[in-house]
């Protein structure tokens, strides 16, 4: 391990060691301190005499990695800011809290960084192992223990699938190094059905943390019942990690055996999550539905395997990852010491109580519905095209056909909104922190909807 | 001479029909079927050939002969496994440091930096818990 080693592990050792040092710091400055962490990491990542540092063995210190450590931090950051209140009413250690969420930060830009098999394991549970203990945080509430068992036990049968298709890849390759186990796989190796078999329960592994439809059942019971901001999280940061993977270290759409498996979990995550997220009164569990549907347009982007519907898959994430973060925020914004807003009855009347708040809302549920001025509609736009270029006629007609659907869904909970209510208000006005999050979330769907040429730019000089 | 004849042509039919494996398998299954009857037929005659007693003073549990008190599940104190599970912890982190133990001369200083980093971290990890006082063994605490 040589100095420019170090240098290009910089920002990943400043997260580890803020993780480990926020332990030490008193209640009251330790969220803070996080947020600083996770900035400090997301400056370093783009420091300038960072850009000679050399790859190490495990972690690629490459455009994209660094774009993307860039995007889990200020996810993270955005989620220290969005629990400062929510923690001071439900007495949450606070520095348990921020280290935990800087631990998982770390392990979502050692998944996202990964050129091997074996860092590829370490960051998926490095990442999953802090969400275990951040889901039940709330140790008062019974849906919070029942959540984080819920995550717990697929979650070790994930892992065991994952360490089991690693063990299955290497027998057939030969090699732990991510490129070259794709390349042996493609040129079909001399175990050719091995290596398939191991590709296969590694997808599995990958599809029960972006929860894509058969393996999507812990999804809306562990939303509904983690802290509002700790879902946030699990929403867009860690199913962002595993899509980055996928589209930038591992092209799963090249090996051709597997593109009818991620056609299957594409579209049944769209079928099945639309039909779930209709008849749902609960505000957490359509998001949790609507977010499998989300993650099988992803699933588009991953099957067109070429730089075009990468880009359009990484834009995707960012106006989805912006409008759940803001989305579950606000959730966790509006609660109270009696618990959060998460039935419709209680949203009823919000925009005459805090109408800005219920502006916000709007804003978000639409940009999710994909309504045009939006970040969502271009997300989807660009990735729609992407996916039709590259031949997924059927895939796409069924996309537009769920998300046509879906703004019946998304439209629920927004007229209960402007409806005029009873419900006694619980909350208090929202806090700095809050509203820099909120308001960056909301600035960053509506830049990225009119004037998406930038951030598409941005994209396209990271994306290998 | 016939006979054996006919014999070896009906071992040689035999075999073309079981593979080698097969005959590994018949045999095999004629040694679990040999071992499940000698230990059923051993316990069967145990059971009928053996004289049984019935008394309060057998159904006790044997404890080194000391005659038992008390319940069988006392409450175990909070401490005790507070400090279980942070001995399977740093029990497990032995694995990582015998492991660099064993090459430590091949790994040179390169080894010896990245072992220190990690028992340096194990450290504050256990700072940590004795500050947060779950190394304090009693109720008072905590």
């Amino acid at each position: 391990m040589t100095g420019d080693m170090l240098l290009a592990l910089l920002p990943l050792l400043v997260l580890f060691i803020g993780s480990v040092s926020v332990l030490f710091v008193p209640e009251r400055q330790a969220l803070v301190y996080g947020v600083v962490c996770a900035l400090l990491a997301a400056v370093l990542a783009w420091w300038p005499w960072l850009s000679v540092a050399s790859d190490t063995p495990l972690v690629s210190s490459g455009f994209f990695a660094r774009g993307c450590l860039t995007l889990w931090a200020l996810l993270g950051a955005a989620t220290c800011l969005l629990s400062e209140r929510y923690r001071a009413s439900r007495q949450f250690a606070a520095p348990e809290f921020a280290a935990l969420v800087l631990f998982c930060v770390f392990g979502m830009s050692v998944l996202s960084a990964s050129t091997s098999l074996v860092s590829l394991f370490l960051g998926l549970e490095a990442m999953t192992l802090a969400f275990y203990v951040l889901i039940a945080f709330d140790r008062g509430n019974t849906t919070g223990a029942e959540a984080g068992l819920k995550y717990l036990l697929p979650g070790f049968l994930a892992s065991a699938l994952l360490a089991f298709g690693i063990a299955l890849v290497y027998a057939a390759t030969g090699t732990f190094v991510l490129s070259d186990t794709v390349a042996l796989t493609v040129a079909g190796a001399s175990m050719h059905t091995i290596a398939l078999l191991g590709w296969t329960l590694i997808l599995a592994a990958i599809a029960f943390k972006a929860s894509l439809a058969p393996f999507h059942l812990w999804t809306p019971d562990v939303y509904q019942g983690a802290p509002a901001p700790v879902a946030g999280l699990l929403a867009s940061g860690s199913k962002g990690a595993v899509f980055a993977l996928l589209l930038a270290s591992v092209p799963l759409a090249l090996i051709a055996p597997l593109r009818p498996l991620l056609a299957v979990l594409a579209a049944l995550s769209m079928i099945v999550g639309t039909f779930a997220a209709l008849p749902q009164t609960n505000l957490k569990r359509m998001l949790a539905y609507s977010s499998v549907v989300h993650m099988g347009y992803m699933v588009l982007a991953v099957l067109t395997g070429h730089q075009v519907g990468f880009e359009a898959g990484m834009f995707y994430l960012v106006s989805y990852g912006a409008a759940t973060v803001a989305a579950f925020g606000l959730v966790a914004s509006l609660s109270g010491p009696s618990g959060e807003p998460q039935n419709y009855a209680a949203l009823e009347g919000l925009a005459a109580r805090s109408p800005w708040r219920a502006a916000l809302l709007t804003m978000l549920l639409l940009s999710l519905a994909g309504f045009p001025p939006l970040a969502g509609f271009m997300g989807k736009f660009v990735l729609f095209s992407a996916a039709l270029d590259a031949g997924y006629v059927w895939l796409v007609v069924l996309a537009l056909f769920s998300s046509l659907v879906s703004c019946y869904y998304y439209l629920r909970p927004v007229m209960r909104l402007f409806r005029s209510g009873q419900t006694a208000a619980d909350h208090g006005p929202a806090n700095g922190g809050e509203r820099l999050v909120l308001g960056l979330c909301g600035i960053i769907l509506v830049i990225a909807g009119i004037y998406p040429g930038p951030i598409l730019r941005m994209i396209a000089a990271i994306v290998p | 001479m016939a006979s054996e004849n006919i014999s070896t042509e009906q071992l040689a039919g035999l075999d073309a029909l079981m593979s080698p494996l097969g005959w590994d398998l018949v045999a095999f299954a004629l040694y679990v079927g040999l071992a499940c009857t000698i230990v059923g037929s051993l316990l069967l005659a145990a059971r009928f050939l053996g004289h049984r007693t019935r008394s309060p003073l057998k159904g006790q549990p044997y404890e080194c002969g000391v005659e038992p008190s008390g319940p069988a599940r006392p409450g175990y104190p909070v401490p005790f496994y507070l400090t279980a599970i942070f001995f399977v912890v740093f029990d497990v982190e032995v694995a990582f440091i015998a492991s660099w133990a064993v090459a430590y001369d091949l790994l040179g200083w390169q080894g010896l930096a990245q072992i220190a980093f990690f028992i340096i971290t194990l450290l504050i990890a256990l700072f940590y818990l004795w500050r947060r006082g779950a190394l304090d063994w009693g109720p008072q605490r905590r």
